[in-house]
Parts: C-alpha cells; structure tokens; sequence
C-alpha cells in the first residue's frame, strides 16, 4: 500500500522508521523546491539514497534536514544500486552528529509553512484556533488514514474540529471525548500501566482514536474501516507532538 | 410537603448533587469538567423553553449580569454577585450561594466542583451567545468567606 503526504506532516526519520516497517523492499521519494530525493530500505535495513548531487550516507544525512516538501511511500521498489551498508540506528546518530555542521536544506516558498507560522504565531497575537485548524486541515488533506479529526480541551473545549458529517454537535462530541480520555486515564491508573498515551474504539464501520497532546489537550482521529492502523497511528503521533509544541508554546 | 419536608428535600437534592459531582469524578478525573457545557446546554435550554426566563447579552459582562441577576434577584439561591471583566476574561464573584456546603466539600476532597447553576449556565450561554469557545479557568471555593469565585478565558 503506497502512502504520501507533506514532510511538514510526517518528519524523514518516521519515514524511514514506518519503510522499515512495511515489507521486503520499500522505496521512499521525496520532492523538494531543491530537488527529488530518494530512499530505499530492504529488509528492515536502509541501503541506498539519493539525492542532487549525492548519494550514499551522504544522501541519508542531507535527507534527514528536510523540513518542507512532499513525499510518497512505494512498496515493491528495488534499489537500483547498494551504497549503504550499515544498520539504521548508527546512520541515525552519525546523521545526528553532522546535524550542527550541515546547513540545513531549505526549500523556497513564498508561502509561509506552517512551522514558519508556528514561528510567527509567538510574535503576533495568539489564535491558538487558528492555527490548529490549519493543522488539522493540512492532516486531512494528506492523509489517507485520518478522515476527520478534533483538538479538545479535557474540559470540553473545542480548539477546532473537523469532521466528515454534517449536523454532528460538536460540543457533545468533544465532551464525549473528554470522558473517553477520563475513563481510559484512570483505567490506566487503577490497573498501573503507567500513563496514558491513546485509546483506540473500534466501530463496524470505522475507528475513533483518542490520543494525549498534553495532560489538558486531547486529540481525536477518526479512521476508516479500511485502515492502515500502524500509519494512521503514526500520523496521530506526529501531529499531536506537533500540537503539543504548538500548545506549549501559547499557554 | 410540610416545611420541615421541604427541607429534608432540601437536603436530599444536595445529598444527590454532591453524590453525582464525587461520583463522576472519582471515574473520570479532571475530564468530569467536560460536562459544565453540556449540562448547561440542557439547563439554560430548560430555563428559556419551559420557564420562559431569557439568557441574554450582547457582550460577555451583560451575559454574566443576566445570569447573576436570574438567580441572585429572581431564585435567591445567592446573596450578591459582582462581575470582573477583563481583555479576554470575564469573572463572577457570588456571595453566599446556597449551594455553597456542598461545592466546599468537594474542594475539601481535592475535586474541582462542576455542577453549579452560575458555572453550567454562565459557561452554556457564554459559548452560546459569544460564538466562540470558551473554557473555566478558575473556580475557587472560599467557606470562610462564603464566596465563590468563577473565571472564563474567552478565546479567539
């Protein structure tokens, strides 16, 4: 199953991790203002890359600066050559520790993204509404696991919400999912698993996925029937460390 | 009902207000503060269709005066209140509520009281009648005082 999507949605390295994860042979494609990138993992173990210019480890550490562009995900992809030949994690921390000396490639827009305007938002005041509904907007446009999405308040407060149906109440819902969040917290907590991360509901023809921002912020994800349940979780991770910065930030 | 069964009544509504607060709270935890909005829809749309009293205010210190007034002049389940407004929050101060045991009681416990008729409707007409979101960012509970103190953030 073939994914795309923005890297402001989905950063290099849960790329990669989600590649890994996939099958025998995955390869990952990248398009920037700078130029296409590329990335194939086989076998759990990334062995080659490419990029303008570059290639090898070269290419892996210059791809883990990507901030901005699209990307998609394709299965089945043979590497046309092997450059790389050593384990992820040791790729990781060597691209890790070129981090302080590279520049960091940056493609041009004229269009502010949305982590300038995260920038932004500190200077300016603060429509904390705003911007998480840009969020959720670019998370629906992108995603093909996600198909409606809400940010609440523990109290029942709407930050924004977008969903799929019309006439749905929406102060219901996001009470509704405060209470999901309460009940699976001190579930969690009478049974001693430690903290509470997501709770997934299963319905016969979807999923609703309540996830943890913040001890206050919770967010709300619903998933088709036919999902990719590891993506979509992925996807849920991603933004609500996102909002989380975001929320951070604002308070 | 005698008086002195009107007040076992009394007694009796309290008893099950504090049982429900402490209930709800002992299963969901700060989360239980979801239901001031719901709850409040329901009472203000009870208030408006069955008791014909109009929540009213073209701005959020009107909104609140409204509300104070409603329940201050008209029910008396309060002495007095004031009202502090602020860039993007508007505050209740009630003195004296009759409800006033029971909210001290649960704070006592550590548990953020949230039934109360000034919270539930304020909070209700508030995201009603402003057309934006708002959310409580204070209840304090003063017994000694016989004060209650409610504040909203009235976000953008």
């Amino acid at each position: 199953m073939s994914m795309q999507g923005r890297l402001q949605d989905v950063s290099v390295p849960d790329l990669v991790e989600l590649a890994r994860q996939m099958g025998e042979e995955v390869g990952v494609f990248i398009e920037t203002a700078v130029g296409e990138w590329a990335l194939y993992v086989r076998q759990g173990r990334v062995v080659h890359a490419q990029g303008p210019d570059v290639s090898g480890e070269e290419a892996v550490h210059r791809m883990l600066t990507l901030r901005t562009g699209t990307f998609r995900m394709e299965p089945g992809e043979t590497p046309p050559v092997i450059t790389i030949d050593k384990p992820w994690n040791a790729l990781l921390l060597e691209a890790l520790q070129h981090l302080d000396e590279e520049p960091e490639v940056h493609t041009q827009r004229s269009i502010p993204s949305i982590e300038e305007k995260e920038e932004q938002v500190m200077t300016r005041p603060r429509k904390t509404r705003e911007i998480i509904a840009e969020i959720l907007d670019e998370l629906l446009e992108t995603s093909t696991d996600i198909v409606g999405a809400a940010v609440v308040g523990i109290e029942g407060l709407i930050y924004s919400a977008r969903f799929p149906l019309k006439d749905m109440d929406e102060n219901l819902i996001a009470a509704v999912a405060a209470a999901i969040y309460g009940l699976s917290r001190r579930n969690i907590q009478q049974l001693r698993q430690g903290e509470f991360v997501q709770a997934l509901i299963e319905g016969s023809e979807g999923y609703t996925l309540v996830r943890s921002i913040n001890p206050k912020v919770i967010f709300v994800a619903l998933l088709p029937k036919e999902v990719n349940l590891g993506m979509a979780f992925a996807e849920a991770r991603t933004v609500s460390a996102r909002l989380a910065e975001i929320l951070q930030g604002l308070q | 009902m005698t008086e002195e069964q009107r007040q076992q009544w009394d007694r009796l509504s309290q008893m099950m207000i504090y049982g429900l607060e402490k209930g709800l709270w002992n299963m969901l935890g700060e989360a239980s503060l979801a239901v001031v909005g719901t709850v409040g829809q329901e009472m203000l749309e009870v208030l408006e269709k069955e008791w014909g009293l109009q929540v009213e205010g073209s701005d959020p210190k009107e909104l609140m005066a409204n509300i104070g007034q409603l329940f201050v002049e008209k029910m008396g389940i309060a002495e007095s209140f004031d009202i502090e407004k602020e860039d993007s929050t508007v505050a209740l101060r009630v003195v004296k509520c009759h409800l006033m045991g029971i909210e001290a009681k649960l704070v006592e416990q550590g548990i953020q009281p949230f039934l109360c008729p000034f919270l539930n409707i304020a909070m209700a007409a508030l995201r009603k009648r402003m057309n934006g979101a708002t959310t409580i960012t204070q209840f304090d509970v003063d017994p000694e005082s016989h004060r209650c103190f409610l504040k909203f953030a009235l976000l953008e």
